[in-house]
């Protein structure tokens, strides 16, 4: 019996040995996973641009601008419409807009344009009639945006301009810096 | 030779590439605009002149052919006559005169002649 007893003290030791190695296992692989689960990261690369934009666009139409009859006591007739607006948008500074005409106005009679604007500066009542080189007709246009702003055409004629038959010239405006 | 043609050909595709991207700073409309003068025709003062060298009760043809002329140049234009420059000036329609073929002034009294509107 005694002799029994003293086999089995070895065969514990390794019995008792063996799970706290399996146990210093376990503690040690669950360290492990746990500190993983804290650095999980991952990167991208992302690269932005803004393009310099700019877009001007008008709306309405003109009515023909006809002049009857002289006014009693004036050497020159004229005639208005505010038919027509703008709008703009831009992120560029020191924009401006730029009026042109085709073909010159017949001799005689004036064709004169006013742009609107509430941001920028208007260069009031501008004379288009030899205006086939561009002249300005809106300055100080920075990174704004305008919306329908209003385009005043008016045609005059002095009192020895008897009849011109209907006729029309090309107005181009351009947004430009 | 060869290998500086394609580099000039890439540089000139890459200056077109950039300029598309300058260009969105400028743009352009353009809008038509129509205008007439349309004035109805002024009186001729040279037809009206005529009036006074004429008696126009003996001359009744001619006073059709001034008639005539004076309905065309205008329908707001009324010419008014006076038989004398220090009296009181009497305004009549002379157009009616003439068709009434009625004598507008004595012979060799001066006709002022009035256009208003």
């Amino acid at each position: 019996m005694n002799n029994s007893f003293f086999i089995l003290i070895p065969v514990f030791k390794v019995k008792i040995l063996s799970a706290i190695v399996l146990f210093l296992l376990a503690v040690t692989t669950s360290a492990e996973l746990r500190s993983q689960s804290y650095s999980n990261t991952a990167t991208q690369s992302i690269t932005l641009e803004v393009k310099p934009i700019s877009r001007i666009s008008v709306a309405g139409n003109i009515s023909p601008l006809i002049i009857n009859d002289e006014v009693r006591g004036t050497d020159v007739s004229s005639i208005s419409d505010e038919n027509t607006n703008y709008s703009l948008t831009t992120n560029v500074e020191n924009m401006k807009i730029v009026a042109s005409i085709n073909n010159r106005m017949p001799v005689g009679t004036k064709l004169m344009i006013k742009l609107a604007s509430s941001k920028a500066t208007s260069g009031g009542m501008v004379d288009l009639s030899d205006a086939t080189a561009p002249v300005n007709v809106v300055t100080g246009i920075s990174k704004i945006s305008e919306k329908d702003q209003t385009i005043s055409y008016t045609f005059a004629a002095n009192a020895d301009v008897n009849e011109i038959p209907t006729t029309s010239r090309t107005i181009t405006l351009t947004l430009t810096n | 030779m060869k290998k500086l043609a394609y580099i000039g050909l890439l540089f000139v595709i890459v200056l077109v590439f950039n300029c598309s991207a300058i260009s969105q700073t400028t743009n352009s409309v353009s809008q038509t605009v129509m205008f007439a003068v349309n004035r109805s025709v002024k009186p001729d003062i040279n037809t009206l002149a005529s009036l006074q060298k004429m008696d126009i009760t003996s001359n009744p043809s001619e006073a059709v052919v001034l008639k005539n002329q004076m309905k065309q140049q205008s329908s707001k234009v009324t010419i008014s006559a006076s038989n004398s420059i220090s009296s009181k000036n009497v305004h009549i329609d002379l157009l009616s005169v003439l068709e009434a073929k009625k004598s507008v002034a004595s012979n060799g009294t001066p006709l002022i002649l009035t256009i208003t509107e």
